[in-house]
């Protein structure tokens, strides 16, 4: 972990969000993070944590509570690859800086860049639907990369793929944080995967959802894949496990 | 040998079909003035040549005209509609009158409110053609990925690049499958009102030359009017069909296979 002094780079009040037909979706929550810092999000199915990020992103407003984001350059990743199936790879990835309308030349350098970051500087000219699934996602991520965000949020981006594509891309990703310093908030189900990524992980109770335990993750970086057999990861995963069963056992009586 | 085999079997069949047409004429002496043969439609083909391929120009021009003013206002009405729930809600059902509507029951009133043969039977053509760019194009419109609309959002996308950048490309493949059901339809359309307006003399298409030699039970030539108007309508739907899978061909799954086989 960086020793050097952190800003807070977002910090959420009580944000809540109740949505028209009544239903709460998010019971007021609160955390903050700091800069370069990676943050797992984990809770079961329906407790809030896609709408979380997408009031983060600014997609949709909180109905309560306040959101402060320091300096908000943001990346958004999400479940699936969400290409445009009409444009190649250098095309996608351009789009953030087509939107923002800047310089052709300079798009097409950082473009490259970032591909050559996620591995696919060969396949610039391609079509999304002649990759497979896990180089669609690594697109998506190079488009996030490319506006050089200061925080990139991920809604259980690695959810569609095989063990052995997601345990690369698990690398990979922390491999380019380490590189980059962006905070991240990564959303996923898989509870090994939060604690493998992470510096912290949140768990969240079923809908609606709160925020029951922010967690220190004390292993350090860069982790490799041998961290996955290590006694104190898997003690680590079975005691957030058993918070997560515990908090959706309460809520079942 | 595939491809040859593929364009000489339907050929095969054809032939075959008109060889015991020709047959069974001769065999029956059936007179021309009820069946004709083949080869009396050949020769009326070659005979009266000229002037029906004049004629068939003229069907055509009001066919691709009523087919471009289909496009225009067809696309343009989808995206009117596509601003507001209650602008669509409103004015839809309209276009599904037009659809539903047969156009030999409307010929009539456009037959006494215009004077121009060429503006009657290119607003019939328009009508009856219409539709489905309209309904297809609507449809396109309203099925952009949700996600991909976010990270517009996101990136502070104006109207105009969400327009150009998500809505055209998504709207595309339904647009121009619509397209491909309105060329034959601009063809039947003009046809019928064609048929409808009693068009004669210099100016009259093939569809009104097809009822006259009929009338005078000269089905030789009636016959080769069809053939003609078949080719043609074929010739319409292989011409959108290939611009359709050259704009669709890198990325759109209904465009990855060879363009014959469609």
């Amino acid at each position: 972990m960086t020793q050097s002094p952190q800003h807070q780079l977002l910090t959420l009040r009580d944000v809540a969000k109740t949505f028209g037909t009544g239903t709460e979706a998010l019971a007021p929550t609160a955390f903050s993070l700091k800069e370069s810092e990676f943050v797992s999000l984990v809770g079961p199915s329906g407790c809030g944590k896609s709408t979380l990020l997408r009031i983060i992103a600014g997609l949709v407003p909180q109905t309560a509570g306040d959101l402060a984001v320091n300096n908000p350059k943001i990346g958004f990743v999400f479940q699936e690859p969400t290409l445009m199936p009409w444009a190649t790879v250098i095309e996608n990835v351009q789009l953030p800086f087509h939107l923002t309308s800047k310089p052709e030349g300079q798009a097409a350098d950082h473009a490259k860049t970032v591909l050559e970051l996620v591995g696919l500087a060969d396949f610039a000219n391609a079509y999304p639907r002649e990759l497979s699934g896990g180089m669609r996602m690594r697109v998506s991520i190079a488009r996030a990369l490319i506006g050089e965000p200061t925080l990139l949020l991920l809604d259980e981006p690695f959810a569609a793929l095989d063990e052995f594509n997601r345990a690369q891309l698990n690398e990979d990703l922390l491999r380019l944080w380490e590189e980059q310093k962006w905070s991240a908030i990564f959303v996923t189900h898989s509870i090994r995967e939060a604690v493998f990524l992470a510096n912290r992980v949140l768990v969240m109770s079923p809908r609606p959802g709160r925020i029951i335990s922010d967690i220190e993750v004390p292993f350090d970086y860069p982790r490799k894949d041998a961290l996955r057999n290590d006694h104190a990861y898997s003690d680590l995963c079975a005691s957030i496990s058993q918070q997560l069963a515990s908090s959706m056992h309460e809520s079942a009586l | 040998m595939n491809s040859a085999k593929r364009l000489l079997l339907p050929i095969f069949f054809g032939l075959a079909l008109l060889g015991m047409w020709e047959v069974l004429v001769a065999v029956y002496e059936v007179p021309p003035y009820i069946l004709p043969s083949p080869a009396d439609i050949g020769k009326s083909l070659w005979v009266d040549g000229a002037s029906l391929l004049t004629a068939l120009a003229v069907t055509l021009q009001v066919t691709l005209a009523a087919l471009v003013l289909a496009c225009l206002t067809g696309v343009g009405i989808a995206v009117l509609l596509v601003q507001s729930k209650a602008l669509e809600r409103m004015l839809f059902p309209y276009a599904v009158f037009l659809q539903v509507t047969p156009i030999v029951t409307i010929a009539p009133f456009i037959i006494i409110w215009v004077d121009n043969i060429f503006v009657v039977l290119l607003i019939l053509a328009w009508m009856a053609a219409v539709f489905p760019i309209i309904s297809n194009t609507l449809l396109g419109l309203k099925s952009t990925d949700r996600n991909l609309h976010d990270l517009f959002t996101l990136y502070g996308a104006n109207r105009w690049q969400v327009l150009r950048r998500l809505l055209v490309p998504t709207a595309l493949p339904y647009f121009l499958g619509g397209l491909r059901i309105s060329g034959g339809l601009a063809l039947i359309g003009t046809v019928v009102a064609e048929m409808v307006a009693g068009t004669s003399g210099e100016s009259s298409g093939i569809a009104s030359r097809l009822l006259e030699a009929s009338y005078r039970l000269e089905l030789a030539r009636a016959l080769a009017c069809f053939v003609l108007l078949s080719i043609t309508g074929y010739g319409i739907y292989a011409f959108l069909n290939w611009i359709s899978y050259r704009l669709l061909r890198h990325w759109h799954e209904s465009a990855l296979d060879d363009p014959s086989k469609a």
